[in-house]
């Protein structure tokens, strides 16, 4: 298993100009179609990002940077009644978002970085807070988004 | 379900040490227990729930038991942070092509 650091990337096409997609990232009632029960944004750099991922527990960070149809950047901690979730403060780890024009749609790139660094260095407490409180927050089941979890998962089979 | 149990165990401070500890090696028992202050009954029921959450695994050698952390389970929770964003990304694409889709008949 690799011992470098944890570092999410997934790069999906999807057929839709950069445009539009650029405006799933900056505007609060088209993000809900695809993350959080409700936001706040404010984005351009240094502005407020605050999505309440489930029920109580809010992602929340600030812009660091908003490209129109480029590119997306905010920090990721979270607020929530949960002291180990809420240990993981605003600014501990980094979203970007890239967008590029391609075959008439749009190739996105999510990288989330800045998660704890070196599995072999866990001292017990960073690395494995984040994951086990990250997949917390978003439950399997029983959730709003269900419904579409499913579809989503019959188009990937 | 593997994965609440290994999300619960994880949920613990002293079994996230043990977990650092037999990281890079196999260790008894005993050997583990002597890096707390806890009793040894306390520690060998943080093994257990390590045990059952299949985060660590355990071979006998002669009279010892030797613990050691199963990274296999690790990376799979690893995984399933990945899955998050799969699920959300995958939302995103729907909602855009839907969106463009829309646009596109109004003209």
């Amino acid at each position: 298993m690799s011992t470098g650091r944890v570092i999410i990337e997934r790069t999906l096409f999807i057929a839709a100009a950069p445009e539009t997609v650029f405006r799933f990232l900056v505007d609060p009632a088209l993000m809900a179609q695809w993350i959080g029960l409700s936001h706040k944004l404010g984005p351009a750099p240094g502005g407020t990002f605050r999505v309440e991922v489930s029920r109580g527990n809010v992602a929340v960070g600030v812009f660091t940077e908003v490209t129109p149809h480029r590119r997306v950047a905010f920090t990721w901690g979270w607020e929530s009644a949960d002291a180990a979730l809420a240990s993981l403060k605003p600014g501990t780890s980094l979203v970007t978002i890239e967008l590029e024009a391609k075959d008439e749609g749009t190739l996105l790139r999510l990288r989330h970085s800045g998660l704890p660094e070196d599995l072999e260095r866990i001292h017990g407490d960073r690395w494995s807070h984040y994951l086990s409180r990250l997949v917390q927050a978003v439950p399997p089941s029983g959730h709003l988004a269900s419904s579409h979890r499913e579809k989503a998962k019959e188009q990937k089979a | 379900m593997v994965m609440d149990a290994a999300l619960r165990a994880l949920a613990d401070q002293t079994r996230r040490q043990i977990l650092a500890l037999v990281w890079r090696e196999e260790r008894p028992a005993g050997e583990i227990a002597a890096h707390f202050s806890l009793t040894r009954p306390a520690i060998s029921q943080h093994l257990t729930v390590l045990l059952e959450s299949k985060l660590v695994s355990v071979r006998q050698e002669g009279t010892r038991r030797l613990y050691q952390a199963n990274r296999e389970a690790i990376a799979r929770l690893r995984a399933e942070l990945g899955a998050f964003w799969d699920d959300r990304i995958a939302h995103l694409k729907v909602a855009a092509e839907k969106a463009e889709k829309n646009m596109r008949r109004r003209r």
